[in-house]
């Protein structure tokens, strides 16, 4: 697929977006640049319009005012000028789980590649490929995909959308209502596949997530929305470490480490700066300022 | 195309109207009252005087008529059908064209038109009630109407619970209905809008999921109503019980006056028959 390729390197871009649903709006102005190779955190509180910027991209939003390139060229619209679903954008829908329609795990696996016209050899081996990387067997894949175990369901269902290689994955809360083990197991493995682990080449991937712990440790930039309005689009860095008016403004929690930094800032009378805002790097300042504290209570006072 | 956009056949439109306020009671007797006149009407001026009555209640109700007349469009292949059926198939004198078994003749013509004119104000009445009444206090409403069934051991408790349950379903299924599909697309696949033989044949992938997903929709909800020491219901309080006011009581001898007086338009002038 030529196209996807042409996408993967010259990203998405939005320009002065707006979108508005039943007569209110619920994306106003939004100008977003998606970096190739970088992964892109959505955050925001409740009907801030994340959920309804991401379906803008992926082309299931058919009205909008403003401008969506696609690979430096204005996104395809049909006859009556609506923009028609982006088929090079993997997306991971809430509960995707729930999306599963197949009558068995293979044919599941395989609907994308099938719509593409890939060959049968090409799918055999795709699904070889994506299967130890999710954890699934071989031996479940003629088997119903309702049979599974929930976990198993919603790897299968993420699994399906990756085995297209997609330019571009949007994943809108990929990890809700998975118990903590599971969530860090999923999300490792999204981030290999992002960093290139299946398919040898950096993805783009656009998430969405209310823990705002997993979006300071796995993203490079991050989108901040608020009341429809694109509030902040920093690096992780900058809007963890340097930014928090911003994320406090928006009503959105800190990382529980970012607290942690902050508060022992504020009792040692110090100015911390962690080389980046991931939880290790940033525990380990706190832990040196509180060393650096007790030496001194030792050696002076 | 979001399915909430589409008003659906006995859907709730919230609006503050004497309509909505009408106990539910009073709105399920007229309602009954009203549909067994449209069924003995037999004159031009009783379909008239009918007619007239249901869109008043209509306009009443203050929801939009544009509203209503969506809801009629997914039945129009249903109508469009009996419509044939009596003018094709009709008996009279009449003659238009023979063909074969097709007899078209005036008098199938105007019986079908009339039989379709019947349906359709009969669902126009019904969904005036469905659309000012809340699922809740239709279920409510039937099930203090059906209580005297009670005595002769009709479970009409579980009978309106089941009601209730079913309606509050039916947005659940659609929006499960919206899910797949969208899931669908989202991977490749391109509906066609041309073709109406495989637009249908797309919803076939959709059934099997969706009756699975149903049925544990069931299962889980099984499992709800038993966790909450749900009984065989009997002797079961309401918590806002109804309770007819003074205006209730006026719109109902209203409602009876008028269904009087389309019967005497009916009997009275049934000399113009159609």
């Amino acid at each position: 697929m030529k196209k996807t390729v042409i996408a993967r390197q010259s990203g998405w871009e939005l320009r002065d977006i707006c979108v508005e649903l039943g007569g209110t709006p619920v994306l106003r102005h939004i100008d977003l640049r998606l970096e190739p190779g970088s992964w892109t955190s959505l955050i925001g509180k409740t009907g801030a319009g994340k959920s309804t910027l991401v379906r803008l991209i992926k082309g299931l939003i058919p009205e909008f005012t403003g401008e969506y390139r696609l690979a430096g060229e204005p996104i395809a619209r049909d006859r009556k000028r609506r923009v028609r679903v982006v088929p090079e954008i993997g997306f991971v829908f809430q509960y995707p789980e729930h999306q599963i329609f197949e009558t068995t795990v293979e044919k599941e696996l395989s609907f994308a590649l099938r719509m593409r016209g890939d060959s049968s050899k090409e799918i055999a081996m795709a699904i070889r490929a994506i299967l130890p990387v999710f954890g699934l067997r071989e031996e479940i894949l003629h088997q119903s995909p309702l049979l599974l175990s929930g976990g198993q369901k919603r790897r299968l269902a993420i699994a399906s959308v990756l085995i297209a290689n997609p330019g571009l994955l949007i994943l809108d809360e990929p990890t809700a209502a998975l118990d903590p083990v599971s969530r860090r197991e999923l999300l490792r493995v999204l981030r290999a596949w992002q960093r290139g682990g299946l398919h040898g080449e950096r993805r783009t991937v656009l998430f969405i997530s209310h823990r705002i712990e997993d979006v300071a440790e796995y993203s490079d930039r991050v989108a901040l929305l608020h009341e429809g309005h694109l509030l902040a689009h920093e690096t992780a860095d900058d809007l963890f470490l340097q930014r928090n008016d911003l994320l406090i403004q928006s009503g959105m929690p800190l990382p529980e480490a970012i607290e942690l930094l902050r508060l022992t800032e504020h009792l040692s009378g110090r100015t911390l700066s962690p080389s980046s805002c991931r939880e290790a790097d940033v525990l380990e300042q706190v832990k040196e300022a509180w060393n650096a504290r007790k030496e001194n209570r030792r050696n002076g006072r | 195309m979001n399915a909430s956009d589409r008003m659906l056949v006995g859907q709730f439109i919230e609006r503050d109207s004497a309509v909505h306020r009408l106990d539910p009671r009073i709105k399920i007797i007229g309602l009954l009252l009203l549909m067994i006149v449209i069924m003995m009407m037999d004159s031009r001026s009783g379909y008239a005087a009918a007619t007239v009555v249901v869109l008043i209640i209509l306009l009443l109700s203050k929801i939009p008529l544009v509203f209503y007349f969506r809801g009629l469009l997914p039945l129009l292949p249903v109508l469009i059908l009996t419509l044939l059926y009596h003018t094709t198939l009709g008996k009279g004198q009449t003659l238009l064209v023979s063909y074969g078994f097709l007899h078209i003749t005036v008098e199938g013509i105007l019986e079908g038109i009339r039989i379709v004119w019947r349906i359709l104000l009969m669902i126009l009445a019904a969904s005036a009630l469905t659309g000012t009444t809340r699922p809740l206090m239709l279920a409510q409403g039937l099930e203090t109407l059906l209580k005297p069934l009670s005595k002769l051991r009709v479970p009409v408790e579980q009978f309106s619970l089941m009601i209730v349950i079913a309606i509050r379903f039916i947005p659940t299924i659609l929006e499960e209905i919206q899910r797949i599909r969208l899931a669908r697309r989202a991977r490749g696949f391109e509906p066609s809008n041309r073709n109406p033989f495989s637009r249908l044949t797309e919803f076939i992938p959709i059934l099997v999921p969706l009756l699975v997903s149903t049925a544990r929709r069931a299962d889980n909800l099984t499992f709800a109503i038993e966790a909450r020491a749900y009984g065989d219901g009997r002797g079961r309080t309401i918590f806002r019980p109804l309770r007819l006011t003074k205006p209730d009581l006026a719109a109902g001898c209203l409602i009876l006056l008028i269904i009087a007086i389309l019967l005497v338009i009916d009997f009275n002038l049934s000399n113009t028959r159609i």
